[in-house]
């Protein structure tokens, strides 16, 4: 556990003008935007390699910038772990000795990190025969080496195949959890907050659109609209609770969800993906359906988007939102309007998991 | 093969230029360093100022040491009192090739210092790196092989200097003659052609030799990293 990180910035240096403001909560934030939204920019401020024009930036207690009382620390002395989006390996250093070159934690501390990371069989290589995601790895666990107090991650995962990327992804959550070292992690990609993030940041032209936990951002109108997100959908927590007959039995937040088993662990928290086209409606529970997850919910309102309509409902039970895309046709037929109550009916297999929290 | 007279005046030829080369080196480097790096009023002066010996005649420059240095104004005497006048000495060759050579040092290494991307000493500031660690760990390093071809490139001049030579430190057999100086006195003297074709080819060896020894050097260096 780390205290307070907090980041107040306005910048504007030559071209690019904006601010932020936001306080930095324990394990993985995602500095998220279109590209030119000013995410690496706020990066840098942060890591001291730009000079805001006014705020104060606070990591875990201490104030390393704060332009009323001209504090200005250099990064050398801010503790804070910046993995560029460019090869940032000493070309002229083996990989240990990059490692090495400012770590401030224990040889044994340094030697857990490369093992998670799995880079220990590398260390003797150089640079520039290491791939892409390797690289990135090991400049990850060098700035961990050096004792960090914070992270930021600039698009990791940038440039790496689908697997590569889903080990990185996984690689980061691990690491934020192991650790407790807060991780600020900029892309520009969804998919990746989705998998990785619990807390989200975005940004939109230099300004800070929205904050918060990455449920609530999600489910934000603005985030959709800036990052041209059409795959509309929520975005909701399960804790396994036992299995059945091939089927997993959970539990979101009171109500009971099916899913299908895939050896998830009892007491794991689960973070599923519930598209909107994948939820269909009815007025009453059907019978004789091969639809497991039957829930009653509250239409709270209904537009029209795309060529088609989308229903926000509330699950009855605990209020939890989901999400619901039919045909003009079906909404006209239903008679679908506020306040209604409906039966939500969501295929178990359609639903997509992101990610699993394991116990313990 | 070689008389004592022409290898008296390679072994000293060769002395002069590695005093010349070894004492500007860390001048060359902190120079180069300085101005890749650093933005400030007068950038342009001071780099008018470091390329003169390129641009005048290097008569001009031996005669300006001569004229601040030599034993009869009053800075050069107060030199002579403490023995350190250099005029007329090999320590004047050395003063005069090595002041030749600096600026050819310096263009070279000033290049290789502003190739250098600075994402990896930003990277290293994050990681804790002081600014000297940065330089002597980052920089210097990655700046080798540009060093390296500045030395050997500030080596051969040295070797080759004649006019502020001759003009500061004087043409004195086993004192201050080097080889091009030799060869001066060789062609300048009846019948020294022989003499004079000997030591032109002798001159060819240390310049050769050094320019070789860099570029095996620095091709090494570049290997190491993987690139070049």
């Amino acid at each position: 556990m780390t205290g307070e990180t907090s980041i107040n910035v306005q910048w504007d240096n030559e071209d690019r003008t904006g601010e932020a403001s936001f306080l930095l909560a324990d394990g993985v934030t995602a500095l998220i935007g279109p590209s030119g939204a000013g995410k690496t920019t706020l990066a840098r401020l942060i890591a001291g390699l730009d000079l805001p024009n006014a705020g104060h930036i606070e990591i875990d207690c201490q104030t390393v910038f704060d332009s009323a009382k001209t504090t200005n620390l250099k990064p050398e002395s801010r503790y804070i772990g910046y993995v560029p989006q460019e090869p940032s390996l000493f070309p002229h250093m083996s990989v240990a000795a990059n490692i090495r070159f400012s770590a401030r934690c224990s040889p044994d501390q340094v030697g857990q990190y490369a093992q998670d990371a799995g880079i220990s069989d590398l260390m003797p290589r150089m640079p520039h025969t290491l791939s892409g995601g390797e690289a990135r790895r090991i400049a990850i666990v060098r700035a961990l080496a050096s004792g960090s107090k914070l992270l930021i991650l600039d698009e990791p995962m940038n440039g790496l195949d689908p697997k590569r990327r889903k080990a990185m992804m996984a690689m980061i959550r691990k690491t934020a959890r192991a650790t407790g070292i807060p991780v600020l992690l900029i892309t520009h990609q969804i998919e990746e907050m989705l998998n990785t993030a619990d807390y989200a940041v975005l940004m939109d032209k230099g300004r800070l659109v929205t904050h918060g936990r990455m449920e609530d951002v999600m489910a934000a109108p603005e985030t959709a609209k800036i990052m041209h997100y059409d795959d509309a959908g929520s975005v909701v927590e399960v804790l396994v609770t036992g299995r059945n007959e091939g089927v997993l039995e959970t539990k979101l937040r009171n109500t009971l969800f099916y899913l299908p088993d895939e050896n998830e662990p009892e007491g794991a928290r689960l973070r599923l993906r519930i598209l909107a086209q994948d939820v269909a409606l009815a007025l009453s529970p059907p019978p004789g359906i091969s639809i497991l997850n039957q829930l009653p919910c509250t239409v709270i309102s209904a537009s029209r988007r795309g060529s088609g309509q989308h229903v926000e409902l509330a699950i009855e039970e605990n209020g939890a939102s989901l999400q619901c895309r039919i045909t003009d046709k079906s909404f006209h037929e239903l008679g679908i309007k506020p306040g209604m109550k409906l039966i939500a009916l969501i295929k178990a297999v359609a639903v997509r998991e992101l990610l699993t929290d394991t116990p313990g | 093969m070689f008389t004592p007279a022409e290898m008296e005046a390679l072994l000293l030829s060769i002395k002069v230029a590695l005093w010349a080369t070894v004492v500007s080196l860390p001048i060359a480097i902190a120079a180069a360093y300085g101005m890749a790096r650093n933005q400030f009023p007068g950038k342009m002066i001071v780099e008018a100022l470091i390329h003169i010996p390129l641009v005048v005649p290097p008569v001009v420059v031996g005669y300006l040491l001569l004229v601040t240095l030599a034993p009869s104004t009053s800075f050069g005497a107060w030199l002579q009192t403490i023995g350190l006048n250099p005029a007329f000495k090999w320590q004047g060759a050395a003063i005069a090739s090595g002041l030749m050579a600096l600026p050819l040092m310096i263009r070279s290494m000033r290049l290789s210092f502003e190739a250098e991307p600075h994402v990896y000493r930003e990277v290293a500031a994050t990681l804790g790196a002081s600014a000297f660690k940065r330089f002597w760990r980052i920089s210097l390093p990655l700046a080798l092989p540009g060093i390296l071809s500045g030395t050997a490139l500030g080596f051969a001049r040295a070797i080759g200097e004649f006019g502020a030579t001759i003009t500061f430190a004087a043409n004195i057999p086993g004192v201050t003659q080097t080889l091009p100086l030799a060869l001066y006195s060789a062609a300048q003297t009846p019948g020294g052609e022989l003499v004079a074709a000997r030591l032109a080819l002798l001159c060819l060896f240390p310049a050769v030799f050094s320019l070789i020894a860099s570029e095996w050097l620095a091709r090494k260096a570049r290997n190491r990293r993987g690139f070049g």
